[in-house]
């Protein structure tokens, strides 16, 4: 029997659970023959042999949302995978619907197909919006000619991108994803739905934006002076709705070769000086200087944390060849949910991994 | 990841807090070039680990050993597509799947599962190929277009496919269009440079009706302008649509609009400056405009001018912003101050700014609601402008809301991406934008804002009779307010002529005036309770400024704090400690403090202070009766002037009060008379200064002020204001008032007057000792009310008795 599989225990953090949850042999006892090479149907978690419709999930991704209180988290898993049962000719090809919730997923007008050795591509009807706040989108699973037919079912990466949901992630439950199949004629038909799980937080969540400010380092170049770009500057900001714990950590790794010391010069939440205190700073490794300071107090929703900094740069840096950014992080602490900015780190870089400024040095590996 | 590469020098284990993001991906970077035996492990996927995977690797697919694979799941995963099973190693079916997705949602037409060397160094990265929030969708499809077609050529780097033009995808749109020009690889660089510029005016010209064939240049052009939010559809063929959006880019940019896509528009499409040789109608120099080099400007087609509020050479003055405007020019304020690195953007330096600006603006005469830009003059990028800039601005708001609010507007000078987020924020109206620099990080890969007034786009050196001056050229939108003649009040200047020549400067008398009524809203602003005090910043200038020589109990009887009378001791002691902090910041004077340098002020100063406060608490009449107002200024200094008459009568029976009050009376300096020039002058700047304040209660002390001084250059003029405003050019209330002054015995008058007789005889009482004839007693107060009239109606002086 297929068991809808949600997050793992082994993977649920201090921060609460993980992003994604990954169906591994210790949850199904199917261990590696989840992904194995296709052999007889009968043997593996795949969707059962024969003709017969059948749907397995694979793979799934955790959607969390919150109700407008922030008190109440709901969790969705979201499969990005399933193994569809039935071989699928192309007289009687298998029709696939997916629903899912608008605010939360977006469709492609593409979807994934692989079986045995043979991946192709198939179309998406337009995604049907509907007045619920759900969309439906619909594609064929069928078999391309001349393909084997050593594999009964097939795997469908399914058509579905989650959304950036922050800052907007207290929007009530979702609505439940349902994903039917339907052979072609009618004559077999399945389908499964995930339905959201809720529950009180024990903590309502909290969440920072970390920019940081920029000063550009001289580096020996080839073809004249580059620049090895460091933060002196740090702003976080408290999205709340809870405050940043106190306690979190503001990391700052900066490579060892290039920088010699960091000092934080002042500190303040909200334009109010607060005690600085002196970082822990220490080389990880030869290529690695890592600075941390334990922020004191909690930082309230709205508010932001302000720290300067100042990098000593070693006196007489390397032509870079290998080259360690410059980051700066914020490491939660407490057990409080931490929300998903996307913006925990700042790195002086476009999404691309290019500097954002002219001459600056990459290095050569 | 952590488990497996732990131990590989160089590689740093990343927080197992199930979030993706650079950290991660540098530790992706670092353990594949660790599988590729690179040794020197670095954050970036440079040259050595390419030319690694491309000689080791090729393409992942099922061939490929596990721990790559394994790398390349854990990537798939980072970025939001199905990894399969980390822990397995083996490429199966799903990671294929997942593989082609990736391809197709870049915009590759390949979507085989392979994963060459470029693919694997995008999927290293934040980049998002599917649409991110805020993102477009025909900017989406035109990555997906850049992908498609150009990855093939060996400097093409794959571009987001997110829906969001940026720097990158910037440089994959001018590799595109160099290889369309005919540019080999190794020659195009993704710059817009000299060959590229050429290239577009020889081949870039599109237009309606055209389709593309084998080469691309409406799609380019499309493309182009999606990226400049001008939604096309990027189809390759020039419609009706694509003409309509180049016409609204052009008059955006304040191209001429010809829905054909030459080369300034294309220009104005690709980089910050546009066609840097168009013409511009306005300039911005840090050197002062003369009238020669106004008429230099205005003959080469330029109407407005931007300069700057300070610095020691590159400040304007009032003499100059008269020039400007005589010239038939206008003008833009910007208030900069080094801004030209991130160490200048503390919240201290943004508060003092915006406060400066304000000061300085009001003394030049500049009216509320004119927009004074403050500059980021460097290349700011996206962190710097959340760190720094952003809060950097909340403090210059803060300093220019300090006395009054809504006084005058901000706006923000910098590359095009500052502009935008600062305007964004709420926290500038206007945006003047830093455009010459094509290169900074503000400015490659960001449209111009909607809100530009000027984009400045050229340095040039224009000549003029007296050498070249430096400007740069700017484009002006209709959403320019440029500050006009009527925009600028007249600023009170004096004329200076000492051994370097004759000169106009500003009045330091008044520019200290501003300042310190400034100062004095400032400090009633901090109060915790200014809604009730704020009122009281004329007060308080007033008093700071009596006091050094009338602040007796005659006076604070007279005129007495108001805190001392208040009712509301809540209100009483905020007034009270609004005033003892307008004071120690006034006290910070230099010690030659222009305010007491009788140079400056043709009247006495402390007189005058103390008369306008009368005035100010006690109001003002227009009849021909005395007012308590008026006992605090003419009325009493009369009486003093008559006493003295009186004393020096009764010890020379030859004075007359003709020929003695004739002389004297309103002339010669302080200690010559007790009613000299200085203290008239004072006298009746105090009545015009007060009735101004009076009927107007949002006006300011020094704006009153200023009203009066700017007619310096009139000598008669406050004498004409005076006796129009005060007694209605009546000559006969004049002497009226002069009666009631002695002889009626209202209440507030006969007290008043007796006390400052001090003993004296009134004009037509008889001496203590009989000496003064009949005739004289009936003639003294007519004669005195006569002489009075004829001093303020301008009649010549009497000679020397």
């Amino acid at each position: 029997m297929l068991v809808e599989v949600g997050m793992t225990p082994d993977r649920l953090g201090p921060q609460g659970p993980s992003r994604r949850a990954v169906l591994t042999g210790a949850v199904s006892g199917i261990g590696t023959a989840l992904l194995a090479a296709p052999t007889k149907a009968a043997a593996s978690e795949r969707a059962a042999g024969g003709t017969a419709v059948a749907l397995v999930p694979l793979e799934t991704s955790e959607i969390v949302t919150y109700d407008s209180t922030w008190a109440t988290q709901h969790v969705l898993d979201v499969p990005l995978a399933v193994s569809i049962a039935g071989y699928a000719l192309p007289s009687s090809g298998l029709t696939v619907t997916v629903s899912f919730d608008l605010r939360l997923l977006a469709s492609t007008d593409r979807v994934a197909i692989a079986a045995g050795t043979a991946s192709w591509s198939a179309s998406c009807e337009p995604a049907q919006v509907l007045d619920d706040g759900t969309a439906r989108v619909t594609f064929d699973v069928v078999r391309p000619q001349g393909s084997s037919r050593r594999r009964s079912s097939s795997t469908v990466a399914l058509p579905l991108r989650p959304l950036d949901l922050y800052p907007d992630e207290n929007i009530g439950a979702p609505h439940p994803l349902v994903i039917e199949v339907v052979r072609r004629g009618g004559a077999q038909r399945t389908a499964r739905t995930w339905s959201t799980v809720s529950r009180s937080v024990p903590a309502t969540p909290w969440g920072v934006e970390v920019a940081a400010a920029w000063t550009s380092l001289e580096l020996p170049g080839s073809l004249g002076p580059l620049g090895y770009r460091a933060p002196i500057s740090v702003r976080l900001r408290s999205t709340g709705p809870a405050p940043i714990p106190a306690g979190s950590e503001l990391v700052v790794d900066l490579d060892a070769s290039v920088v010699a010391g960091l000092e934080v010069l002042t500190a303040s939440i909200d334009g109010l000086a607060i005690a600085a205190p002196t970082p822990r700073v220490g080389r990880q490794d030869e290529t690695l200087l890592r600075g941390s300071w334990v922020v004191p107090v909690a930082i309230p929703a709205g508010s932001v944390l302000d720290v300067v900094l100042d990098c000593t740069p070693v006196a007489a840096p390397p032509t870079p060849r290998s080259l360690r950014r410059a980051t700066v992080s914020l490491v939660g602490a407490g057990a409080g949910v931490p929300r998903e900015t996307g913006r925990y780190t700042a790195v002086d870089l476009t999404s691309s991994g290019t500097p954002t400024t002219d001459g600056i040095a990459v290095g050569t590996i | 990841m952590n488990e497996n590469y732990k131990d590989v020098p160089g590689y740093t284990e990343v927080p197992e807090d199930g979030r993706t993001g650079w950290r991660t991906m540098f530790a992706l970077t670092r353990a594949l070039q660790h599988e590729l035996g690179i040794t020197s492990l670095s954050d970036t996927f440079g040259p050595t680990t390419e030319s690694r995977f491309t000689s080791q690797i090729g393409a992942i697919t099922s061939a490929t050993k596990a721990r790559v694979v394994q790398i390349l799941a854990c990537a798939l995963w980072c970025k939001g597509y199905f990894g399969g099973d980390i822990l397995s190693g083996r490429y199966t079916e799903d990671i294929a799947a997942s593989c082609s997705s990736v391809k197709r949602d870049m915009g590759l037409s390949d979507t085989s599962p392979d994963i060459t060397v470029k693919i694997m160094k995008s999927i290293l990265t934040m980049d998002a190929y599917v649409l991110v929030r805020g993102g477009d969708p025909t900017i989406r499809s035109a990555q997906r277009w850049l992908n498609a077609t150009y990855l093939s050529r060996r400097d093409f780097a794959v571009v987001p496919a997110d829906g969001i033009f940026s720097r990158d995808v910037q440089k994959g749109l001018m590799f595109a269009i160099q290889y369309e020009i005919g540019m080999a690889d190794g020659t195009a660089n993704g710059s817009f440079g000299p060959g590229t510029v050429a290239g577009l005016k020889e081949k870039g010209t599109v237009s309606l009706g055209m389709v593309d064939g084998t080469r691309r240049w409406v799609r380019l052009f499309q493309s182009a302008l999606a990226f400049n939010r001008r939604p096309v559809p990027v189809d390759g063929s020039f419609g009706t649509s694509t003409k309509v959006a180049v016409q609204e880019f052009q008059e955006f940019v304040r191209l001429p609009s010809t829905g054909i896509g030459n080369f300034s528009t294309w220009a104005s499409l690709l980089v910050s400056t546009g066609d840097p040789d168009r013409p511009g109608t306005a300039c911005d120099t840090n050197v002062p405009i003369t009238a020669t080099t106004a008429a230099v400007l205005t003959g080469a087609g330029y109407s407005v001018v931007g300069r700057y509020l300070n610095g020691v050479t590159k400040r304007i003055q009032a003499v100059e912003i008269r020039t400007i405007h005589d010239a038939g020019m206008s003008l833009f304020p910007i208030f900069q101050e080094y801004n030209n690195a991130p160490g200048y953007f503390t919240g201290d330096i943004g508060y003092r700014h915006g406060s400066a600006a304000v000061l300085r603006a009001r003394q030049l005469g500049i009216k509320p609601g004119a927009v004074i830009y403050f500059p980021v003059d460097w290349d700011a990028t996206d962190g710097d402008i959340e760190a720094l800039v952003i809060p950097w601005f909340e403090k210059v708001r803060d300093g220019v809301r300090r006395a009054r609010a809504n006084e005058y507007q901000i706006g923000v000078y910098g590359p095009r991406n500052v502009c935008q987020k600062v305007c964004d924020r709420g926290l500038a109206v206007s945006a003047f934008v830093g455009g010459i620099s094509r290169g900074w990080s503000g400015n490659l890969g960001y449209p111009l804002p909607g809100a530009w007034a000027y984009d400045q786009i050229q340095e040039l050196k224009v000549s003029t009779p007296t050498g070249l001056v430096e400007i740069d050229k700017v484009i002006v939108s209709p959403r320019a307010a440029p500050i006009g003649p009527d925009a600028v009040l007249p600023t009170p200047s004096r004329t200076v002529t000492d051994a370097s020549g004759t000169r106009v400067e500003v009045n330091d008398w008044f520019w200290r005036l501003s300042e310190l009524t400034y100062q004095a809203e400032c400090a009633l602003e901090r109060s915790v309770g200014a809604f009730a005090v704020r009122k009281y910043a004329t007060e308080l200038v007033l008093y700071h400024l009596q006091k050094r020589k009338y602040d007796d109990m005659q006076f604070r009887a007279y005129t007495p704090q108001p805190e001392s009378v208040m009712t509301d001791p809540v209100q009483a002691a905020l007034l009270s400690a609004a005033r003892q902090s307008f004071h120690d910041s006034a006290a910070l004077v230099p010690v030659e403090d222009p305010l007491y340098d009788v140079a400056n002020y043709a009247g006495d100063l402390e007189h005058f202070a103390a008369s306008t406060r009368g005035y100010v608490q006690w109001s003002y009449t227009s009849d021909g009766s005395v007012g308590p107002g008026d006992l605090g200024a003419w009325a009493l200094d009369l009486v003093t002037f008559w006493a003295e008459y009186a004393t020096a009568r009764s010890a020379d029976s030859s004075l007359t009060v003709g020929s003695w009050c004739g002389y004297r009376l309103g002339y010669g300096a302080a200690g010559e008379s007790s009613f000299g020039e200085t203290d008239l002058i004072a006298d009746i700047d105090a009545f015009l200064v007060a009735k101004r304040l009076l009927d107007d209660a949002d006006r300011s002390l020094a704006d009153a002020v200023r009203e009066i001084l700017t007619h310096d250059d009139d000598p008669r003029w406050r004498y004409r204001t005076f006796l129009r405003e005060r007694f209605a050019d009546d000559r006969t209330r004049i002497e009226a008032a002069v009666h009631h002054l002695f002889v009626n015995r209202t209440p507030w008058v006969f007290p008043a007057v007796s006390a400052k007789l001090d003993g004296a005889r009134r004009p037509g009482e008889q001496a203590d000792d009989g000496s003064v004839t009949e005739v004289e007693l009936v003639t003294e107060l007519p004669t005195l009310a006569r002489v009075f009239a004829d001093r303020l109606l301008g009649a010549p002086r009497p000679p020397l008795p």
